[in-house]
């Protein structure tokens, strides 16, 4: 099953993008974003809604177990991107992958992509899923 | 390092000493990144599947392979990270990140990651990252 999203416009801000420097050991670039600063969009409404979502119908939490992040170009401090995200659910085991395409202009300039295992709450509850 | 300043297959990178986060450094990063699942935070949540402390959150550990990579080779343009979170890093556990190159070409050089934490052998995260010369990667 796949859900694609409807796109995102996003943007690297700033200051916030310091801060999330900061806080992964890097020293703020005047120019540039962190490599996995788009972490920051994966939790926005739209798209950490529509997996709360998902995980809800399938009685599961979410529990991160892949990242990856490909880039053509660094992001830029200041800039907007169109973000286009699609979730896909995958079987045996029980998986939520999270793509998001980042675009400027039309031109791809990233790629991440999230796996979330999702574990039922059931054996969560049993004290089994840790 | 070879003439045409290429890294070669088989060099290790400085390892990289991280942490231990306390509970302050886990709150900053879950303001910052969005990322405010309470079992990140909250300590009888953590106990209650069965962590002796809340876990760090694997997105903050991946990150810090990118200071790492910029410290060995700021000239090389970063590409491609990504891993697998294969055991959690607690709250109060030192990290050390290791390194290094399988592969170097002047296409690309593939680089092995690992993130080992709590006194562990076995790696938190097996990471790895695939970088550019500048010219070569039409990034940076």
């Amino acid at each position: 099953m796949a859900l694609e999203l409807p796109r995102l416009r996003v943007a690297v801000d700033a200051e916030r993008a310091a801060a999330f420097a900061r806080e992964t050991g890097l020293t703020p670039a005047p120019d540039r974003a962190p490599l996995a600063y788009p972490a920051v969009w994966l939790t926005a409404p739209q798209i950490y809604g529509a997996v709360q979502q998902i995980c809800m119908e399938a009685e599961s939490v979410p529990v991160h177990e892949q990242q990856r992040f490909r880039y053509a170009a660094p992001l830029r401090l200041g800039e907007s991107y169109d973000l286009h995200v699609v979730l896909r659910r995958e079987e045996a085991p029980p998986r939520l992958s999270v793509e998001a395409r980042i675009e400027t202009a039309g031109r791809q300039v990233a790629h991440i992509e999230t796996k979330l295992r999702l574990v039922p709450r059931a054996l969560l509850h049993k004290g089994d899923a840790a | 390092m070879s003439a045409t300043n290429l890294p070669e297959a088989g060099e290790r990178l400085p390892p990289l000493e991280i942490g231990p986060f306390d509970a302050a450094a886990l709150g900053r990063y879950a303001e910052v990144s969005g990322d405010d699942n309470p079992l990140h935070l909250d300590e009888e949540l953590a106990a209650a599947i069965g962590f002796a402390a809340p876990p760090v959150h694997g997105m903050k550990l991946l990150a810090f392979f990118e200071p790492m990579l910029r410290a060995w080779r700021s000239d090389l343009f970063i590409a491609e990270l990504g891993g697998a979170f294969v055991q959690p890093v607690l709250r109060g556990e030192k990290v050390t990140l290791t390194g290094r190159v399988l592969r170097s070409s002047k296409r690309e050089i593939f680089v092995r990651l690992y993130a080992t934490g709590g006194g562990s052998k076995a790696p938190a995260i097996m990471a790895d990252a695939t970088l550019h010369l500048v010219d070569a990667g039409g990034g940076a």
